[in-house]
This record gives C-alpha cells, sequence and structure tokens, in this order.
C-alpha cells in the first residue's frame, strides 16, 4: 500500500514539474497578446484623443502585474521625469522588464525597435509605428503559440514518463 | 434659491508674482542647465520679465519691457537644449501638437505661450508642419484680476447685458489679460455697479484666456464661465450657442473671415460678444479685409483701444462705435 502510495507521489510529482515547465512556454504567448492589446489600446489613445505620451501610456497600460502593464507604466514614468527623451525612456523600460518576463530576444528587438521614432514623429507616422510593433508581435505570438502547444506537451508527457521510469526502477 | 443679482465669488490661490511663475511653470520646460542659470537671477529683475528667447547657439534673452536681461555669465542656448526645450514643451509627444506646430506656437500649462521658429514643410503650397525647431519665444501669461475694473462700467448695457465689443491694440499690449477679467468680472457680476452675474462662454482656441489643463480653467475666469478650450473660434462660438446658451460669448484675436461669419451669427443671436483683434488703432483693423462685414454693418458697439504708452493694459480710449465718439479717453494707465 505504501509503495503503491509512494509510486503516485512520484508520478504525480514529476506529472507537476512537466506542467509547471510547460505553462512557462504558453506564458510567452499570453505576454505577447498582452503587449498586443496593450498597443491596441496605444493606437486609440494616439489617434482619437491625441493623448500625451505618457498619460496614453498609462491608459494603455491594461491589467496590473502584467509584462505590458509594467513596460507601459515605467516608460510613462520615465517620460514624465523629463530627464531621457521618449525612445531613450522606452529603451530604459524594455531593458528593465525583459530579463523578468518570458519574451526573447527577437519579441525584445521588435518592442526596441518601436522606440526609435516614438513621440518625435506625426499621428499617421505614429500610428504607423505602432501597427508596425503590433504586426511583428503577432507574427511572434504565432509561432510562440506553435512552439508552446508542442513543446508544452512534450513537458507535461515527459514529467510523467520520468516519473513513471523512476517508479518502475526504485521497485 | 438663487436670483438674479447675486454676484458670486470665486475661490482662486490670488495673483504669483512673475518669479514665482517663471520658477513653477516655466523653468520645468527648460533644460537643467538653463534653469540653473535662469534661477540665479534677482527676483526683482525677474519680476519685470513678460518673455523669454531662446535662440539656437545665441545667448538666452529675458525681455522685461524694452530692456533685455541676461543670465550672468550669461547662457549660450545650444542645439541639443533646442531638442530637450522641445520634448518638454511637447511632453514628448509632438503628435498631440501636430495643429500648434501647424500655427508656430504651443501653449503650455498655466497659459504660457511658446511661439517656434524653424523650418516650415510646407504640403500642396500649406503649411505641414515646423521641423528643425532652432528658436523659442515664451510668453509669460500674467493674470490681474481687477485689471478691467476701468473699463466695465463702459461695457455694461443695464440691466444685465454687455455691449458688443472689441478690444484693438499691438501685440503685448495686455489684451488677453484684460479679456480674461472681463469674463470674471461679467461672470461673477459686479455689486458696485448692480451688474449681476452672467452666463459667459469662453472659446479658447489657444488656451491663453482660461489657461486649461485637461478641461479644467486654471486662471480665474467666473464662477458662471464655460469654456471651449483648443477650440476654431468660428465653430466653437456656434457650439457654444447651441449647447451651453452664454449670456456672452468671449474670444481672443478674431482675424479670419469665418471668425467674421461666426460673429454675426453670434450678434444676431442676441448673445453679447467681447472679442480682441491685433491692431494700431480702430481704423486700421477696420481696413482688414477678412473682417470688413463687421464694419460695414457696425456690428460693434464699443471699442477699447489699448497701448503700451503706460506700460501693458494702459486704456487709450473707449469708443462708442455707432456715434464714433470717445466715451472715455485715456490713458487709463495703473495711475488712474
Amino acid at each position: 500500500m505504501v509503495k503503491l502510495l509512494g509510486a503516485v507521489l512520484v508520478v504525480g510529482s514529476f506529472g507537476v514539474i512537466g506542467s509547471v515547465i510547460a505553462s512557462g512556454y504558453s506564458e510567452r504567448p499570453r505576454q505577447l497578446s498582452a503587449l498586443i492589446s496593450g498597443f491596441a489600446l496605444l493606437e486609440t489613445e494616439i489617434s482619437y484623443s491625441r493623448t500625451p505620451l505618457s498619460e496614453a501610456l498609462i491608459r494603455a497600460k491594461g491589467q496590473k502585474g502584467t509584462v505590458a502593464g509594467r513596460l507601459f507604466e515605467i516608460a510613462a514614468c520615465i517620460i514624465a521625469e523629463g530627464d531621457l527623451s521618449p525612445g531613450q525612456a522606452w529603451e530604459a523600460a524594455v531593458r528593465c522588464i525583459y530579463p523578468f518576463s518570458a519574451l526573447t530576444p527577437e519579441d525584445r528587438e521588435a518592442l526596441l525597435a518601436f522606440g526609435s521614432k516614438l513621440g518625435s514623429c506625426s499621428t499617421a507616422d505614429q500610428l504607423k509605428q505602432i501597427a508596425l510593433v503590433k504586426e511583428r508581435l503577432k507574427a511572434n505570438e504565432t509561432c510562440a503559440r506553435e512552439k508552446a502547444s508542442e513543446t508544452a506537451r512534450m513537458w507535461r508527457y515527459l514529467g510523467l514518463t520520468v516519473g513513471a521510469m523512476i517508479t518502475l526502477m526504485l521497485y | 434659491m438663487y436670483k438674479g443679482g447675486l454676484a458670486l465669488s470665486e475661490k482662486h490661490l490670488g495673483e504669483k508674482s512673475v518669479s514665482d511663475i517663471i520658477t513653477s511653470e516655466i523653468l520645468p520646460y527648460l533644460p537643467p542647465g538653463l534653469r540653473r542659470s535662469i534661477a540665479l537671477i534677482p527676483k526683482a529683475e525677474l519680476d519685470k520679465v513678460h518673455e523669454i528667447r531662446l535662440r539656437t547657439f545665441r545667448p538666452v534673452v529675458l525681455m522685461a519691457g524694452e530692456d533685455e536681461i541676461q543670465p550672468n555669465p550669461p547662457y549660450v542656448f545650444t542645439d541639443d537644449d533646442a531638442l530637450m526645450t522641445l520634448q518638454l514643451i511637447a511632453c514628448g509627444s509632438l503628435y498631440a501638437f501636430e495643429d500648434d506646430l501647424r500655427q508656430g506656437y504651443i501653449t503650455i500649462r498655466g497659459g504660457h505661450r511658446v511661439g517656434l521658429a524653424g523650418r516650415v514643410v510646407l504640403s500642396n503650397g500649406r503649411v505641414e508642419t515646423l521641423k528643425d525647431i532652432s528658436g523659442f519665444c515664451i510668453r509669460i501669461a500674467h493674470e490681474i484680476l481687477g485689471a478691467a475694473d476701468r473699463v466695465m462700467k463702459y461695457l455694461i448695457k443695464p440691466p444685465r447685458r454687455l455691449y458688443h465689443t472689441l478690444i484693438v491694440s499691438p501685440p503685448r499690449c495686455g489684451k488677453t489679460t484684460l479679456l480674461r477679467d472681463i469674463a470674471r468680472q461679467a461672470s461673477c457680476g459686479i455689486p458696485s455697479l448692480d451688474f449681476p452675474g452672467v452666463r459667459v462662454g469662453i472659446v479658447d482656441e489657444r488656451s491663453e484666456i482660461a489657461a486649461c489643463y485637461k478641461g479644467i480653467p486654471q486662471a480665474t475666469c467666473g464662477v458662471r464661465t464655460d469654456v471651449l478650450d483648443a477650440c476654431p473660434k468660428a465653430d466653437g462660438m456656434i457650439m457654444l450657442i447651441r449647447s451651453m446658451s452664454p449670456d456672452v460669448v468671449i474670444t481672443d484675436e478674431i482675424g479670419r473671415e469665418e471668425d467674421a461669419i461666426a460673429i454675426r451669427e453670434v450678434m444676431c443671436a442676441g448673445v453679447s460678444l467681447i472679442a480682441t483683434a491685433h491692431g494700431g488703432s480702430w481704423e486700421e483693423v477696420a481696413k482688414r479685409p477678412a473682417l470688413r462685414c463687421l464694419f460695414d454693418g457696425n456690428m460693434f458697439e464699443r471699442a477699447i483701444i489699448l497701448s503700451q504708452s503706460h506700460g501693458p493694459g494702459t486704456v487709450e480710449a473707449i469708443v462708442d462705435v455707432a456715434t464714433g465718439r470717445e466715451i472715455a479717453s485715456g490713458p487709463l494707465g495703473d495711475g488712474e
């Protein structure tokens, strides 16, 4: 009975570990999706009400605690301080949140490229820049979702399989 | 219950000195080095300043009347300073100020107008925007409560109306300051003249009269005053009449044909109109082609002519337009 309980525990634990690793892979598409939503809101703020950048970013930040929310909030604060240009402020914000996100270097490049013209061009050009970054992030998101579904499934199965193997070895 | 005739006072923070305005409202928009440099100028000198002139690769100059004040040691404004100033003035969001750039100025918080000079970009023969901005002229808006004390009695048409009035002067003679105080007094009421407060609508195309920030007037412009901020004058006057049913419509610097047409609409709708126009004299303004229709029909009833002869805001004359008679003649300066 104890052996059986132990076996269930070992298999279950490894299954959970596999699931945790798998969920890490689905985090990136989620974060990219939140960023795309944030940029869509920013687009509305700029095109409809011409809200100045720091305020527009705060309004577009969406849910608190998400990577998109933190990125927009940090950038807005730095811009409001006025010591850095909006482009520099955006770059600083991207570098600040990147280590704590599930984003990859190609996502970071897309975000950094968006900052180069931030706040220094006309509404039409600003909206073009937003459309461009949204497009790049969407492409990344599609790839990330495909990769996530394959890799996540693999990790889930791998967790259960390793758990089962260890159980067999212990028997 | 409120009945007409009650004069309401508006709670305000009191008048700030020019040096306080520069410190709290202008310096945050300047690069740190220049901020420190201007902060070293003695308060007594700063109090006389009405304009700050910044030109790339040239020394910064503060205008005090006809005198020029320079920071000590002189501060040469660099191209990096120009970039940073533009960024700070536009809150890092040039797209939000496209229309202002097209007009050649941006109004900052507090109603201070920053005139811009640079390279003009044309599209189909019209000004599209300004680029390579290298010159800034920061005009300090200074609210003077009571600036209209000397003229109000000539503008009241008993029992509770105001005459259609045009304030005429060259730039920097205090038109907007006078207009703002007329709005305040008309809105709050004047017990000494037995004038009840009336509903005032301000069309503030350049955010200079009411100095709105996020739609809320920062200047003291009256308790019964509604402001259409950053709205083109011609559209704004009609919008106000339809939406807010004002007794008086107030607007600044008329000059285009569509302004004149809208003004006729307002005057024919039973609403008093008070406006300003650039000009050295009544005759000069009357010659402006875009405004001719207003003068042909003698639409205005009163004209206030301002000058700088005894300092900004000197009233040279108040004219009854119908008869051409001066009902008050100046100069009515501060010492009047």
